[in-house]
């Protein structure tokens, strides 16, 4: 009885597999190599959105820190003269100049090495608006605006 | 029987280039995932620990510029930030039964309440006193300008000098303590103003009576994802000491 099943098991195996076109192996190496795109298209689309909120958020975290420094700087000494570093807190000021309302900043985070830091970026905004700052260009090696 | 032997081991090879294709598609699958998981969650430690600092320092900010160092705010010894929260400015217009009652162009965050409000009243000879406030209400003569509210106020005892300015505060303290950045309005609980992140390491500071800013450390502790940490370190001054 079990030999007997065990027959029909094969012999119905046997037509399944006879019936399986002759290309049907290239399709599904096909059909292998369209999910491995798509996954690598996902993997890298992903990592793409992830690395700009990543800049994002390296923008944000300078514009706070400079704009911290730059609350305490005016409480302490007022403004500073044009190309006058402070060093205080988290980082370092640079005056750059004042136009109009504006004043021109560049901000150095701990670690940049100052003013000639590769990540320093550079602030603007009005006298009267202390938090109407705005990060005009940050950060790091990969020259994302922020 | 069709099948000969050669097509029985091309199928298992089949099945096993099949199987070690489909392990390595599905591992660098959950790879990805996975990555991908802990890079957004250690985003978002970061995004959570930047709003952190952003809520101690504008609320910090709010809070003590109106005030008077050492007069309005200060750092006892335990790192607690003592303060007289204000809420609003009055300016006196005049009285309006006996002494104890006067009617006030009120403006501020939110209306006076005596339940849990003080006064810092302005004599004529420019001399500052506090009292409890013990009565608000409605009314007085004001004039109709929709920039203030024309209220009848009572605080615990007549002023000698005649007031002409009542500043309304609450008494609170801000603490960095129990991972948190909190508020304690009174005698009430601690309520947390933050989310959880905040390093032992973090505390209030001010030079004892030299009417100095105060120093404010912030050393946030990482996400679960292990991004966010950081040290975050700035002066926030009031208005001058005395």
């Amino acid at each position: 009885m079990t030999s007997e099943a065990g027959c029909r098991v094969l012999e119905w195996a046997r037509s399944a597999r006879s019936s399986v076109p002759l290309g049907r192996a290239g399709a599904s190496l096909a059909e292998l190599l369209v999910a491995l795109v798509i996954l690598s298209l996902g993997g890298t689309l992903t990592a793409r959105a992830l690395w700009l909120a990543s800049v994002e958020i390296e923008g944000a975290e300078l514009g706070l820190r400079a704009a911290l420094l730059l609350s305490e700087l005016q409480d302490r000494n007022g403004l500073g003269a044009a190309g006058e570093e402070r060093r205080a807190g988290p980082g370092t000021l640079i005056f750059e100049g004042v136009g109009g309302d504006e004043l021109i900043v560049r901000f150095a985070p701990p670690g940049a090495g100052g003013a000639s830091g590769e990540e320093a970026g550079a602030l603007s905004g009005g006298f009267g608006a202390p938090r109407s700052w705005r990060l005009q260009q940050t950060v790091g090696a990969s020259g994302e605006g922020a | 029987m069709r099948a000969g032997g050669a097509e029985v081991g091309g199928t298992v090879l089949e099945l096993l280039l099949a199987l070690t294709l489909g392990a390595v598609v599905l591992g660098a699958f959950v790879g990805v995932l996975g990555g991908s998981l802990r890079w957004s969650e250690s985003l978002v430690a970061r995004a959570e620990g930047l709003e952190v600092i952003r809520t101690v320092w504008v609320v910090l900010d709010e809070e003590l510029r109106p005030g008077i160092a050492g007069r309005d705010w200060d750092v006892d010894g335990d790192g607690v930030l003592l303060l007289r929260a204000f809420r609003g400015v009055g300016r006196i217009c005049g009285e309006v039964e006996g002494l104890d009652r006067w009617a006030v162009a009120y403006r501020g965050r939110r209306l006076p309440d005596p339940g849990r409000d003080s006064v810092l009243v302005l004599g004529d000879d420019g001399g500052w006193r506090s009292f409890e406030l013990t009565g608000v209400d409605d009314g007085g003569e004001c004039g109709q300008d929709p920039s203030h509210r024309s209220l009848v106020v009572r605080w615990s005892q007549p002023s000698a000098p005649p007031p002409v300015l009542i500043r309304v505060f609450e008494s609170g303290e801000y603490h960095l303590a129990d991972g948190a950045f909190r508020y304690r309005r009174g005698e009430g609980g601690r309520q947390p103003l933050t989310p959880e992140r905040l390093a032992p390491g973090s505390v209030f500071r001010r030079a004892a009576g030299s009417g100095g800013p105060l120093e404010v450390r912030v050393e946030l502790l990482p996400g679960e994802a292990g991004g966010g940490a950081g040290l975050f370190e700035w002066s926030v001054a009031g208005t001058g000491g005395e």
